[in-house]
Formats: structure tokens, sequence, C-alpha cells
């Protein structure tokens, strides 16, 4: 075979499936919290709604973290709505997921006093010789049962690991990982400033 | 009169008999994806839902018209084990059996490339790029190491550090009502 009739194949391959799907990272996180949220996040008796907007559930970053790396695509919003949830389930007496967009007239009907919109904002991701440093960081707004606005809050979380992708489902942990660090913060804050 | 006793007792044990169906009926009104409540004027309806990675069951306000757009529950998911960034701590020490991402993918295109005579081509493409990067993104290296044998020198693990990871959690207020007292929490995690 010739090689410019090889380099033509080659060219077809890549054409038709892209790099990155031949090389590509699709990351998907477990989406579950670890035994480390139990231990650090205490129940408060409140009765809060939670409000995921779609963007976030929805929400996909292709950010590849460096230059010559591969390409990694992060399933964000897939991960962060379970997780979310479970950490409002377990952090507050009374959860209640709100999937539909609320309304005075929600709240008011269900006596739902208070409503937390949480809606990622930054996610970034960073690739070194050494490992990976997943930052993301999430805004927050509580709302009463009227709608008016009482509290915004934006949390941090970052998990820095090395050597994540030399260990199968590294990548997957780390962003989990990096998830829970901004939830726990999400979580404690939220409490704190409704005590 | 023994009999009139006899009947009294059956009838009371019936009645207990007969609540008990009645509870178990009631239990039967909450499973998941079944509305129990349904407000004309607004349009939501609440239903009880299983979370899709744990199962426990939560309450959710969805649109009257469509049910929530779950993922059905089928089995709990397994917690994570941050031990598994620790170092010399491999995924099969914690047990985990979460997601991964499929390299075989790579392994395949490889084979095909061998197959079809043009892995110099190739080893000439990825080459550059693992000079470049030396080991920071694992899969293209790694797997090029792996395709290449003979055609590909990856110069990953050349160097040993020190494997750790870190954590960090922060949060910042932007707006307050007057009244929510002002606070400012900060958490840092850490292993060495």
């Amino acid at each position: 075979m010739s090689m410019k009739r090889a380099m033509a194949i080659l060219s077809v391959v890549l054409l038709c499936g892209g790099c990155e799907t031949l090389f590509g990272w699709h990351i998907h996180a477990p989406g579950v919290l670890s035994a480390n949220y139990y231990s650090l996040v205490n129940q408060s008796p409140e009765r809060i709604a939670l409000y995921i907007p779609p963007e976030t559930r929805s929400f996909i970053s292709t950010d590849k973290g460096g230059t010559f790396a591969d390409p990694e695509t992060h399933y964000v919003g897939e991960a962060v709505v379970p997780m979310l949830i479970e950490a409002f389930q377990e952090g507050f007496a009374e959860f209640v997921y709100c999937e539909t967009s609320p309304t005075k007239e929600i709240l008011t009907h269900y006596g739902v006093p208070l409503l937390a919109e949480v809606r990622v904002t930054h996610y970034d991701n960073t690739v070194t010789v050494k490992g990976q440093k997943i930052e993301v960081q999430a805004e927050v707004i509580v709302y009463d049962s009227q709608m008016q606005e009482r509290v915004r809050f934006r949390a941090d979380g970052a998990s820095d690991a090395k050597k994540v992708f030399k260990k199968k489902g590294g990548p997957e942990v780390n962003m989990n990982a990096a998830l829970e660090s901004m939830i726990i913060t999400l979580v404690q804050f939220l409490q704190d400033s409704l005590r | 009169m023994k009999r009139e006793y006899i009947c009294i007792v059956m009838s009371v044990v019936m009645s207990f008999v007969s609540m008990g169906a009645h509870a178990e009926d009631k239990n039967e009104v909450f499973p998941s994806h079944v509305s129990i409540e349904s407000p004309h004027t607004i349009g939501t309806a609440v239903y009880v839902v299983k979370h899709p990675k744990t199962g426990k069951e939560l309450v959710c306000i969805s649109s009257e018209s469509s049910p929530p757009a779950w993922a059905s529950f089928s089995e709990e998911v397994k917690r994570p084990d941050y031990r598994m960034l620790e170092p010399g701590v491999s995924p099969k020490d914690v047990g985990y059996d979460g997601p991964r991402s499929n390299r075989t993918k790579v392994y395949v295109l490889a084979s095909t490339l061998i197959a079809t005579g043009i892995a110099a081509g190739v080893a000439t493409a990825v080459m550059p790029v693992q000079a470049a990067s030396a080991g920071g993104a694992g899969a293209y290296l790694g797997a090029g190491s792996a395709i290449a044998g003979a055609a590909v020198v990856a110069p990953l693990g050349s160097q040993k550090t020190v494997d750790d990871y870190v954590h960090d959690g922060k949060a910042e207020i932007v707006y307050n009502m007057p009244e929510i007292s002002e606070s400012n929490t900060e958490s840092k995690r850490a292993t060495p």
C-alpha cells in the first residue's frame, strides 16, 4: 500500500470519527457523595427546596486542560445534579427538589419557606505533567417564599491529584472529589447563613 | 355466651386485618413517579421519586404534564473512596467499580492502522506531542506507548514523585439581606 493511500485512509478515519472520538476522554463521575460528606456535614432542621437550572443540569465542559493534552469531555451536569440532591437530602431535615422553574405561587402553595438555586458558573481543568487539578465554582441564590432574594454566595471546590490518568477511574474520581468539595462548602455555608 | 364472645373476638381480629390491608394500600399510593397531588391552578404536581444513585426516596415538584426526567434507579452506586488518589493505592485496593474512561478504542485504532501498514505514519504524528507534554495527559501517551511496541517510545515514569492529593473548598458571600448575619466559612482538607 502506498504511503499516500495510507495517509488518505487515516485522514478519512480522523474526519469521520474525529480526534476526540479516537483519543479523547469521556469523563463521567460516579455522581454520588463519599462517606467523607456524612462525617463533615450535620443535618439542619430547615425546610428547603433546591432548584438547578437546565443549563447546569446539562453542563458539559470540553476544557482539555493543556495545549498538548488529549481532548477531554467532562459531564459535569449529570454528576452534580444527583450529588447536590443527595447533599441537600442529608443536609436538611425537609428537602424538596423543585424540577420545574420555581415561582412565588408554587412556593407559597406548598409552604416552602426557602429555595436555593444552584448554578455552576465556572469549571476549570488543568492537566500538568504531574497530574490534574479540577476547580469548580457555583453560585447559590437563596430566595424566600415570596421569591425575594435573601442571600447570594459563591462556593468553590477543587481537587488536585497526581498520576490520575494512570489509575483506572482516576479522572472520574478526581472530578467527583472536586464537585464534592464544592458541595460540602456550599451546604455548610448555607446552613450557617440560615442560622 | 361463649359463641358471642368468639364472634366479638373474630370481628376485632378481622377489623385489624382489614386495617392492615388498608395501610398497605396507602403505602402503595406512594411509589416512584406517581402523582399524589395535582393543583391545577399552578400546573405542578408532587411526586415521590427515588434518587437515581442511592435509591432514597425524595419529594419532587415537577410539571403536572411531565413527570420528573430521572434515570430510573436500578441499584445503589458504590460510594467513591478518595484513598485511591493516595500514594500507592490502586483503584482495586479500595474496590472501585465506578465509571472509567474506555481506552479500548485507541488500541482498536492502533491495530487497524498497523494492519493497514501505516503505523509509521501514526508514530511520527504522536511523537512530537509526547515530547512536548511529557506524560501530562495520560490517554494519548499511555496508549502511544502501548500501541507502538517498537514504533513509539513513551517517556513516562522517568521521574518518581510522591503521589498525593489536595481537596479545597471556599465560600464567599456576594449579597446578603441585612437581617441575615454575615458569615464566611472556609474549609481546607488535605492529605499529606
